[in-house]
């Protein structure tokens, strides 16, 4: 009876974190929504928002950003944090164009800043990072327990 | 297509252009269209003589110097006539537009219709100048490139508005040719768009200078970001991720 009652909390801590899971993906996406109304700067803060690309292989989660203007690689400051990962990088110039939008060329910006939601768990340790080209390439394996099983 | 549905080719000016080469420059696989027809039109100080004008259109104008333009436009110089769009052309919008695009067209008897863009290479930070490829619709297509040193697309699939231009074009008997760079897919490339230019320079006879381009290709890339979100989000809707797949049909 007891193993049973057990059974049945188990079955509804499962249901529960997947609800929780389908919830975390909604708010995802609605929160993307609302982003890609917005354009890719934050004038008070005086930052731009990078371009980024997530892609997962088997056994990674590889977040790309394209970085104008950032030209050492000292000037990018990485955070992972536990479901997310936080880039920001100093442009080697204040950035502002006269030919830009009316709000935006009063305004020098002087960093890129991004928090990019990951998909999965990843492993913090042996976390690569590059920067080549303008693109900075953060190469993060996926945190998984892996159980062989035999052919029989 | 209801009269409230049309889609007019504008002429705002004088098209003086005898058996034209027309360009077309859209948002696509890492703006290259876009960023090429750009650096053409400023360097070779193209004219605008007309705009695409529908309903179907999001209320959208462009605002440039002070002055108001349509997204969708088509400029010139001498033989030389280019439409381009600042904006991603919606995916319910690409086959009606082609098609009256490619029925203008064919009122000009252009000598060539050839599309600008990019093809998205996984591993394209590790190459120093990109390679271009081309598809032709026809012999008479394949004339204009034979000498260019360019790589044939001979598998793939491509997904968008420049296939459909290539299929309509190829309907109604006009040459054409798709001119692709190995490009960043999801970043505005201004080196791919570079390596487009240079391929046209000799199929046009004219010399185009990058080094301008690629001096500015920081400024491009910055300015160009909300562009490449918006396109990315439209080719997503397109299927874009097709073009990284092989075609099934083996024989």
């Amino acid at each position: 009876m007891e193993r049973k009652r057990r059974s049945s909390w188990e079955q509804f801590e499962a249901m529960f974190e997947e609800m929780q899971r389908s919830f975390d993906r909604m708010f995802a996406e609605i929160l993307d929504e609302v982003h890609i109304t917005r354009p890719l700067m934050d004038v008070e803060q005086r930052c731009l928002e990078p371009l980024v690309d997530v892609r997962e292989t088997h056994d990674s989660v590889i977040v790309t950003a394209d970085l104008p203007y950032v030209n050492r690689k000292d000037d990018i400051d990485i955070r992972l944090l536990e479901k997310s990962l936080e880039i920001r990088a100093k442009t080697s110039k204040p950035i502002c164009f006269e030919r830009w939008g009316t709000v935006q060329r009063r305004t020098h910006f002087n960093e890129f800043r991004k928090t990019v939601k990951l998909p999965t768990d990843v492993d913090s340790e042996g976390v690569k990072a590059t920067f080549r080209r303008g693109i900075l390439q953060i190469v993060m394996p996926k945190k998984v327990k892996k159980t062989q099983i035999k052919v029989q | 297509m209801s009269s409230a549905e049309k889609i007019t080719v504008v002429e705002t000016a004088p098209l003086k252009s005898e058996k034209p080469i027309i360009l077309v420059g859209l948002p696509d696989v890492g703006l290259v269209g876009i960023i090429s027809v750009m650096h053409l039109i400023n360097t070779l100080e193209m004219q605008e003589v007309g705009y695409i004008e529908s309903d179907l259109m999001p209320p959208i104008i462009i605002v440039h110097d002070n002055k108001i333009f349509e997204p969708i436009r088509i400029y010139a110089k001498d033989d030389l006539l280019l439409l381009t769009s600042e904006i991603p052309i919606p995916t319910a919008l690409v086959k009606p537009l082609t098609r009256s695009i490619i029925d203008w067209a064919k009122e000009k008897k252009p000598k060539l219709i050839m599309t600008l863009g990019g093809i998205p290479t996984p591993n394209r930070d590790d190459i120093e100048k990109p390679e271009c490829y081309s598809l032709e619709t026809d012999d008479e297509a394949k004339k204009y490139v034979e000498n260019l040193k360019v790589e044939k697309l001979t598998e793939g699939i491509m997904v968008g508005p420049y296939p459909v231009i290539l299929r309509e074009a190829q309907k109604k008997g006009i040459p054409a040719v798709a001119l692709l760079a190995q490009a960043f897919d999801k970043y505005p490339d201004p080196g791919a768009a570079a390596s487009i230019i240079e391929v046209l320079g000799k199929l046009l006879k004219i010399n185009v200078n990058v080094d301008e381009l690629l001096k500015s290709a920081e400024e491009i890339r910055v300015r160009t970001r909300d562009l490449m979100r918006r396109t990315d989000m439209t080719m997503q809707q397109m299927g874009k991720t097709q073009e990284l797949e092989v075609p099934a049909m083996y024989t």
